[in-house]
């Protein structure tokens, strides 16, 4: 496959994944450009109020610049607030908790990141990010296919197999929702453990007998 | 552990300028990929004419304010605030017009490394002056001056390296500024193997032995 030398998007032709829970809108941007140097992605909030970027900490993990391009965002950093109207950067170590809530409509920041002295890697978040969406929307058939994708090419990762599970059991595939959750729990017994008594995906296998003999 | 701060917020008016750029990674300290942001030139030019081929970098232009017009492999591209323009490493790329594009760049499949100028910052300008204008004596003399503040600074040396066998200078000293910026910045050894300035000297044993 022949990469293309260059590409141009607008942000506001930028796809939109979600709303999750929290109002936040993933717009991909390193997945658009098949980016292989950095991590680079868009977040909208639409209304004032909805939460731009997750709170979250990056433990280990990249560092993180987010540049707020449209709109006006209030950035949770550590303990403190931060307003930040269009043309902020934010920049961000790994180990600090951060997050950002619209304070306008349509505040869309660019969050770029890598790990400083190591090669970049995608992140598997994004395929699993977008399976979610498309489960979200009510197609399941595109997200079961999504997620059989992203558990070949990460076979040893088990949040690959247990997010396949749910989504089997959730389309009433007894057979691989188990055969899935089996391996899941073959990679990391304590959080299978820990996770499957209050995921309601896994009602419509609880009564199978090879529900509790998969996850030990 | 570290003393930098866990977080920096920063404005890129508040960037202290380099002539027609603002080094937003020095400024920010970002270890982990490359970024800056570029305005309009005198000559209108916001991005020069170039190609990351060297480099091997992937780079993603996003106009954050005004309007510019790119010009990518020969094809024009009209980019208004919030246009984001990526291109791969061998595509040759310019933009001009009123506008603030910030540029983020890494090379895939490498760990990102990366020089901070610093206080160097003016000597190497003067340099760089000096060098686009083949003044490569003077080049040398402003790379002195720096390395007179900064007497460890990779980047002082290379150039000094660079710009002394330019000047006909070959002898010792000139060696040994390129294995001392080799040494205090491995990724110099790459780069010294395929940089033009280095052409007159690559077949002197002197040059592979400062590459070790």
């Amino acid at each position: 496959m022949t990469e293309q030398e260059w590409q141009v998007a607008r942000v506001d032709e930028l796809d939109r994944f979600g709303p999750n829970d929290e109002g936040t809108l993933w717009r991909p941007v390193r997945r658009r450009f098949d980016v292989h140097a950095f991590g680079v992605n868009a977040w909208t909030g639409a209304q004032p109020g909805d939460r731009v970027i997750e709170k979250h900490r990056e433990a280990d993990g990249p560092e993180e610049l987010y540049v707020v391009l449209t709109g006006r965002a209030t950035f949770e950093l550590g303990d403190e607030e931060t307003d930040a109207p269009a043309g902020t950067l934010v920049f961000v170590r790994p180990g600090t908790v951060r997050g950002a809530v619209a304070a306008e409509p349509e505040t869309t920041i660019l969050a770029v990141g890598a790990k400083a002295g190591e090669v970049f890697e995608p992140s598997l978040w994004e395929e699993w990010y977008i399976a979610d969406a498309y489960r979200r929307r009510g197609d399941l058939d595109r997200a079961r296919s999504l997620m059989d994708d992203l558990v070949a090419r990460a076979p040893d990762v088990w949040q690959a197999h247990y997010n396949r599970a749910c989504f089997e059991s959730v389309a009433g595939n007894a057979d691989e929702a188990v055969d899935a959750l089996r391996r899941a729990a073959e990679l990391n017994p304590e959080e299978v453990r820990r996770l499957t008594p209050n995921d309601s995906d896994f009602d419509p296998i609880r009564n199978d007998s090879r529900y509790a003999e998969a996850i030990g | 552990m570290s003393d930098a701060p866990k977080w920096i917020v920063a404005r890129l008016d508040e960037i202290e300028p380099r002539d027609t750029w603002i080094p937003v990674r020095e400024h920010l300290g970002i270890q982990a990929f490359g970024i800056n942001a570029y305005r309009r030139r005198e000559n209108g030019e916001i991005i020069n004419d170039h190609t990351e081929a060297a480099s091997g970098q992937e780079e993603l232009y996003v106009v954050v304010d005004g309007r510019a017009a790119f010009e990518i492999d020969g094809e024009q591209v009209d980019a208004p605030a919030g246009t984001l323009v990526f291109v791969r490493p061998d595509a040759h790329r310019k933009a001009s017009g009123d506008a603030t594009v910030l540029v983020i760049g890494a090379a895939p499949g490498d760990a990102y490394q990366s020089i901070d100028w610093g206080d160097a910052w003016p000597f190497h300008r003067d340099s760089m002056t000096a060098y686009g204008e083949h003044r490569y004596a003077d080049a040398v003399e402003a790379v002195k001056a720096g390395l007179a503040v900064r007497p460890d600074h990779p980047g002082l040396h290379y150039n000094y390296a660079c710009f002394a066998t330019l000047a006909g200078d070959t002898g010792d000293d000139t060696f040994e500024h390129l294995r001392r910026a080799v040494e205090l910045f491995p990724p110099f050894r790459v780069q010294a193997r395929t940089d033009d300035d280095f052409a007159s000297v690559r077949d002197d044993g002197r040059f592979e032995e400062a590459l070790r």
